[in-house]
């Protein structure tokens, strides 16, 4: 999989992917095509390599115009992979993918020069020294972003060439001679250069991985991310909040209110609180930054411990498909079964439940709730499960939605004291302004119980 | 001669034929050759999607434009392997049009290559000031197609060359005729200063204008809905400005159903005009007006007496009568050469 295939999970990844300010529209290619990992040599490889460059570069703002200076090189790096194929077959590259590859070591040579102005380290950037490359190809030393086949390559090209500008009109036996001597020159060119190949190679990836790096560390201060600790077997965060919905909030003026939470393996974990409390917030949080740490992105959160997963499931919202004739209840049923089995077959995973057989009868909803739970107990999963049933006699971790009081939602999680989910609905719909002799009655229902 | 003067005070020019072999391609490397002399830095681009350039049909040979040293040209990737000029290659565009991808390169020397550069307005004006601004170039000239007149709109060429020619008609009364309905749309007289300062910043949408000034949303999207507009509405207004296509049935519309004296029609500028010459010649017959907010530079008109058929026409007279009727300089740039 694809991080391209994540895009339009649920999680709001998009969100973050879209905000990453590359500069190469290549890069872009790159990341879209990075495939998902779960081995914790990858992640933690991505990791180190990216705070590294944050500490160095990002986190004080010391290198704000060195930044921008390398981002506008960045920006002329082109995906050139079929040009390189071409050479390393043996083919004779023409003036144009010649070019090409002249500016991709020029690129790659200023780039170089302005970092080790900085006189800092940068060795784990890969950078490749493509000066053999540039003198080949820029053989009178102008470092100029042009090319064409120059007279210094050969003197007898240059010899007709003098004659060609000497003329007032356009000599066509002159011109073939020329061509003639100047596909010779590209031919002795690409032989040259083909030694340099797999150099060209890495250059071109190691410009679009700092691309990338340059990226996601800009991001990381931009919204405030963090750099998390990779654990084994939890899933704890502090601080976490969702910078889309936080994004969206603060354009209304109010702050998102993060929370705390840790996920271990073999113990499920239920969340009840009121409606409106954020707890499908807190799942889409939860798949949003298990997502960005499986692609080496900043974390949400203020500090982060998390473990590495084989697949992420979040299960959310209204799934109805008329044209497959599933009701939401079934289309749910049918994509929790699905978890079942891959937790079944050994796989690691993250699974975000959210209100499961919530659109059924309570009574069976609570049963079939109670079951899943037990179904997922001693797993080496991480399982979340949100739910307004009443699930007794289940062993799980329970927290619950701090909820209502003194007038405002406070939507931090808490260790739940009883198994009784929250009676807030009735509270919650009064303060939504809507029709009050609905809500009256509904509450004289209630308590005649 | 002297519309090269003119050129000189432009950034940019548009060579437009009002049919194929009226020598645009003459005229293209006229001015190139004139334009050189003055050690003017210039590049050349065509829109590469005139029907001419990939002439399959007449199978008549593509026209290669003569650049000297220094000219700065846009062409695709296929057409520089096949050019006749020593050039170096400093550009080579992201996006990928139907001939490929375009390529930027200087001359470094006389020869010949065939133009075929960025097709799309915004892609050719974003050429265009990639030119001014990296390579600090004075004029760009774009050859361009009567299919694509957008091109030469004033928002992508301040300055344009029409050519014409017995190619598109053997009589020349006829053909000066066809040729003066072009150049009278392109000289359309600008709106007052008032009226260009209210409309300046509408970008879409149809507007009517009160006798107060008073700018009031139609509120319809475009031209072809102008029946459902209230004739009384029309009838408080004194112009009505429309941000895309002019159409016959609009001013249909308008002819029928309110008093048109003094109307003031006002469109973007003459690329705009997609009425026939009769309606048009109809409602500005019974009093009404079309202004344009932007208008062309027209700086000459060439001709070309000679049809591909193999008819000339008298030259003289064809250049004399065009002359009088559309009262723009008219050149025959192959007869008269034109050295000095």
């Amino acid at each position: 999989m694809k991080l391209r295939s994540f895009l339009d999970s649920q999680s709001g990844f998009r969100y973050i992917v879209e905000r990453l300010s590359l500069s190469s529209s290549y890069s872009r290619q790159v990341v879209m095509d990075t495939p998902f990992t779960s081995t914790i040599k990858d992640i933690k490889a991505g990791y180190e390599d990216l705070s590294m460059f944050y500490r160095q570069f990002i986190e004080k703002g010391k290198f704000q115009f060195t930044i921008l200076a390398i981002q506008e090189k960045l920006s002329l790096v082109k995906d050139i992979r079929g040009s390189i194929s071409r050479l390393e077959r043996g083919i004779i590259l023409d003036d144009v993918e010649l070019f090409e590859i002249k500016s991709l070591a020029l690129v790659s040579e200023d780039i170089r020069h302005i970092f080790i102005e900085t006189g800092l380290n940068i060795e784990y950037l890969n950078l490749c020294d493509l000066s053999s490359v540039l003198d080949i190809l820029d053989p009178e030393g102008n470092r100029i972003n042009s090319f064409y086949v120059y007279e210094a390559y050969s003197e007898e090209l240059s010899r007709i060439r003098k004659e060609l500008k000497s003329l007032e009109v356009f000599n066509e036996d002159l011109h073939y001679r020329a061509s003639i001597i100047e596909e010779k020159v590209r031919k002795e060119l690409c032989g040259r250069l083909n030694v340099d190949v797999k150099t060209i190679r890495n250059a071109l990836s190691a410009l679009t991985n700092l691309d990338i790096i340059i990226a996601k560390a800009l991001q990381i201060k931009e919204l405030k991310l963090t750099f998390p600790v990779i654990s084994k077997k939890e899933l704890s965060y502090t601080g976490l909040f969702n910078p889309e919905v936080s994004d969206n909030i603060s354009n209304d003026g109010r702050d998102f209110q993060s929370i705390d939470i840790l996920v271990e393996n073999y113990k499920p974990l239920l969340i009840t609180g009121a409606n409106m409390g954020g707890k499908s917030v807190t799942l889409k949080t939860l798949a949003l930054s298990q997502l960005l740490f499986h692609f080496s992105f900043g974390i949400p959160a203020t500090s982060a411990s998390i473990s590495a997963v084989n697949d992420v499931f979040l299960i959310s919202g209204d799934y109805q498909d008329i044209s497959k004739g599933l009701s939401s209840f079934a289309s749910e049923m049918i994509k929790i079964d699905e978890v079942i089995k891959v937790i079944s077959s050994g796989k690691r995973v993250l699974a975000l439940i959210d209100e499961p057989a919530g659109t059924t009868n309570p009574s069976e909803g609570t049963a079939l709730v109670s079951a899943l739970l037990h179904r997922l107990t001693d797993k080496d999963s991480f399982i979340v499960i949100t739910t307004h049933y009443n699930v007794d006699n289940i062993d799980c971790k329970r927290l619950r939605v701090k909820g209502y009081c003194e007038g405002k939602m406070d939507y931090s999680l808490v260790a739940a004291e009883s198994n009784e989910a929250p009676r807030e609905a009735i509270k919650i719909a009064r303060s939504l302004k809507i029709d009050e002799s609905w809500i009256n009655e509904a509450e004289y229902i209630v308590n005649q119980r | 001669m002297p519309f090269v003067q003119e050129i000189l005070k432009c950034r940019s020019l548009s060579i437009v034929g009002l049919e194929k072999n009226t020598g645009k391609t003459e005229c293209f490397n006229y001015l190139i050759k004139r334009l050189s002399n003055k050690s003017l830095s210039i590049a050349v681009t065509s829109i590469g999607l005139d029907g001419e350039r990939i002439d399959s049909v007449t199978g008549t040979k593509k026209p290669e434009i003569y650049l000297r040293e220094g000219i700065f040209f846009a062409t695709s990737e296929k057409l520089y392997k096949q050019r006749k000029i020593l050039s170096e290659v400093v550009g080579i565009s992201d996006s990928t049009g139907s001939l490929g991808r375009i390529i930027t390169a200087r001359a470094l020397a006389c020869g010949k290559v065939m133009l075929a550069g960025p097709t799309g307005t915004s892609d050719l004006k974003q050429w265009m000031e990639e030119m001014r601004i990296k390579y600090k170039l004075s004029l760009c000239i774009v050859d361009g197609a009567l299919s694509r007149m957008s091109l030469a709109s004033p928002t992508v060429s301040e300055a344009m060359i029409l050519t014409t020619g017995a190619s598109l008609s053997l009589n020349i009364n006829h053909l000066v005729q066809k040729t003066g309905r072009l150049v009278d749309l392109v000289r359309l007289p600008l709106t007052s200063a008032n009226t260009f300062a209210t409309l300046e910043n509408v970008h879409s949408g149809i507007w009517g204008i009160t006798k107060d000034s008073e700018l009031i949303n139609l509120k319809i999207s475009s031209a072809l809905e102008i029946e459902q507009v209230e004739t009384v509405i029309l009838q408080t207004m004194v112009a009505v400005f429309i941000s895309g296509a002019l159409t016959d049935r609009f001013l249909n519309v308008l002819i029928n159903r309110i008093n048109v004296d003094g109307f003031e029609l006002i469109v973007r500028d003459f690329t705009k005009i997609f009425a026939d010459h009769r309606t048009i010649f109809n409602f500005q017959r019974r009093g009404g007006k079309i202004r344009v907010l932007q208008r062309s530079n027209l700086i000459a008109v060439c001709v070309n007496p000679a049809s591909p058929t193999g008819a000339v026409l008298n030259s003289e007279l064809l250049c004399s009568e065009l002359e009088n009727e559309i009262k723009v300089p008219v050149y025959d740039i192959i007869k008269d050469g034109y050295e000095a």
